[in-house]
């Protein structure tokens, strides 16, 4: 019986995530039950690989960055990195995923004072003309408060 | 060169939602995401917004 109350309890937290943050587009993407598989098996690997980011930036210019944030929470440094990664990260393992091999293009630029942040962050294609290639965000206590920006990051992280 | 080291607590949950068909994110077949309460093109709308807010932060004159 208890069994049966947490499994319903867990079904309602589902249909309420759903109903807030919608459901996957998988239906409407694929063109054979075959291919829905294979989309949503695409689906998964590519959430997998944009649940971490672990590697190491070259940029052929000069960049400054020491930036650090608990759960995007405690904001604090300053970064602004143009250049290439090698890595697991953004929804790539050493550019598979992204379409290229070995590294991908990668930016960022952040400042953080703890209470307050900004993050600007681009993987694999982005224009740093056009915002809407780059996630953008505010982070801190005060990011909570503040209406999003641009597309968004990801957040906490 | 530098290191990055970074864990995503929301993309955590995607990738466990998304089992169940969920896109908590937003991101499924797309490069980027959007915030939940909006569309794609809501998103690519608040985004052009957001562009030009930022040039004119940015362009803006140095003070003397």
């Amino acid at each position: 019986m208890q069994r049966v109350a947490v499994a319903s309890r867990a079904a309602a937290l589902l249909v309420a995530a759903g109903a807030a943050a919608g459901c996957t587009s998988l239906a409407e993407r694929s063109r054979n039950p075959l291919h829905f598989v294979g989309l949503y098996l695409q689906d998964r690997a590519q959430d997998l690989l944009e649940v971490a980011d672990v590697g190491v930036t070259v940029s052929p210019e000069p960049c400054f960055a020491i930036y650090g944030a608990f759960a995007s929470l405690t904001p604090a440094g300053v970064a602004y990195v143009d250049g290439r990664f090698f890595g697991l990260g953004g929804g790539q393992f050493f550019g598979l995923g992204a379409g290229t091999w070995g590294s991908t293009p990668f930016y960022l630029a952040a400042a953080g004072m703890l209470v307050w942040g900004y993050e600007e962050l681009g993987w694999q294609q982005f224009d740093l003309k056009d915002m809407s290639t780059v996630h953008c965000q505010d982070v801190g206590l005060a990011g909570l408060f503040i209406a999003p920006q641009g597309r968004p990051g990801p957040v906490p992280s | 060169m530098g290191f990055v080291g970074n864990l995503n607590y929301f993309e955590a949950l995607d990738f466990v939602l998304g089992f169940a068909g969920i896109d908590l994110c937003g991101d499924d077949g797309v490069l980027l995401g959007k915030w939940p309460d909006q569309t794609y093109e809501e998103a690519a709308d608040a985004a052009f917004e957001f562009e030009d807010m930022r040039r004119q932060f940015l362009e803006q004159p140095r003070r003397r």
